[in-house]
């Protein structure tokens, strides 16, 4: 499966936005705050941990989290990056 | 402040149903579990009879995308809380720093708590689920209804077992005479998973005349003097040394015999009483139901007069609560600190 698909499969279940389809994302659409899927900072939280579960993907920097969470492609970039053969 | 504590507002649901028609219904048929809970074992298929609550009715109150963090058990208090606020004539949200909360659970979040210790087995510490850490703690439940119910007086959760309800009582009684609070909604909230099921069948539970039961029962507590719309009064709420009860003259015993085979021979030793359990089924914090079912029991003259509800735990401690019936008639609702009446 895309990384990109993937991804928005993994926030919407994990993160249990129910009236949300993984289809319906943007991929440059923000993830967090007003004028996107609205995740706060417990969500970020969370998010950190399934990127390492399903891609073996970690974020020491916290400074750098702020840039990777932006959006679907900023994190599928990341991953993309960052993933172990 | 009086002595006497006014039930403004009761919520409750379970096995019965939700809210004050389902529970008149299960006084009225004595009540049975309406569902099963796997054991979860490798065996698979096998199962035990419990009482189980539905929560649907909660998106009614809230909206559905502010409880996408809200885990089953935390769902049901915040129904409980909801129905209590409502039967009070309350506005949802409460929107007052003068009101508490006080939660009483003898297991707290199983589902969550054991989904997360799951996620430690299966991935490792370093990446067990925050997510469910954060609803797996006791007072997780308490949380969510203090920050979607905007209740931000005091704010605690008290488990205790057995005496989880009566605890939770003595601390609201506490709260409103030291004026730390003008109104306290007290719950008891339990869940039941395939773990306790599990527990049931293996540790020889299920041999006792008890049912898992699962469900929350909320009160709405006001000082008396305060309160214009009281539905009951409590008179006394206590945990008293020594294992002799002394009975109230003219009160209708009502013991929380849920069938735990612990708590067995000290209710046999007591004067026959009348048990709620077969409507709500075993919970560690069913005091708070049996309060419910006795001032509804009192409500629908299945019960005259005052009821003393006795909970005992495995230590020989036994929680005591003596209600007495509404005497005036009710009156329009007034609720909130001074500057929401």
């Amino acid at each position: 499966m895309d990384v990109r698909q993937k991804l928005k499969r993994i926030i919407v279940e994990e993160l249990n936005l129910e009236d949300i389809h993984p289809g319906d994302i943007d991929n440059n659409a923000p993830l967090f705050g007003e004028g996107g899927l609205g995740l706060d900072s417990l969500d970020a939280v969370e998010l950190a941990v399934l990127l390492e579960k399903h891609f073996g993907v970690a974020i020491k920097d916290m400074a750098k989290g702020r840039e990777v969470f932006r959006s679907i492609d900023t994190l599928a970039n990341y991953v993309e990056a960052n993933a172990v053969a | 402040m009086s002595d006497r504590v006014a039930i403004c507002g009761m919520g409750l649901l379970g096995g019965f149903g939700a809210g004050r028609n389902a529970a008149c219904r299960a006084l009225g048929t004595g009540g049975g579990p309406n569902g099963a809970v796997d054991l979860g074992n490798m065996e698979g298929a096998a199962s035990l009879p419990a009482y189980i609550a539905d929560t649907t009715l909660l998106e009614q109150y809230l909206n559905k995308r502010l409880l996408r963090r809200v885990n089953r058990y935390s769902k049901m208090a915040l129904l409980g809380a909801c129905l209590a606020l409502e039967d009070a004539g309350c506005g949802i949200p409460v929107a007052s720093d003068r009101v508490g909360v006080i939660i009483a659970s003898g297991y707290g979040a199983l589902s969550t708590t054991f989904e997360f210790l799951d996620s430690m087995i299966n991935d490792g510490d370093a990446l067990a689920s925050p997510l469910l850490f954060s609803n797996s703690v006791h007072s997780s439940a308490a949380s969510h209804l203090s920050i979607l119910l905007q209740i931000s007086g005091p704010c605690l959760t008290i488990s205790q077992f057995e005496l989880s309800g009566v605890a939770a009582l003595m601390t609201a009684y506490d709260w409103l005479a030291d004026g730390a609070a003008d109104a306290v909604l007290v719950g008891a909230v339990e869940e039941v998973n395939s773990v306790m099921s599990y527990c049931y069948d293996r540790f020889g539970e299920s041999t006792a005349t008890g049912t898992m039961g699962e469900g929350a029962c909320f009160l709405l507590l006001r000082r008396e003097t305060d309160a214009v719309n009281a539905q009951a009064c409590l008179e006394r709420v206590a945990c008293p040394e020594g294992s002799q009860l002394k009975r109230e003259p003219g009160a209708t015993l009502v013991v929380g015999d849920d069938g735990q085979p612990c708590c067995a021979d000290y209710y046999r030793s007591l004067d026959p009483g009348i048990s709620f359990a077969s409507r709500y089924g075993s919970l560690p914090s069913g005091q708070i139901f049996d309060v419910a079912f006795s001032v509804l029991a009192q409500q629908m003259g299945i019960i005259s007069g005052r009821v003393q509800s006795i909970k005992a735990d495995k230590e020989g401690k036994w929680g005591e609560i003596l209600i007495a019936p509404r005497t005036a008639p009710a009156r329009e609702t007034q609720f909130m600190d001074e500057s929401h009446v």
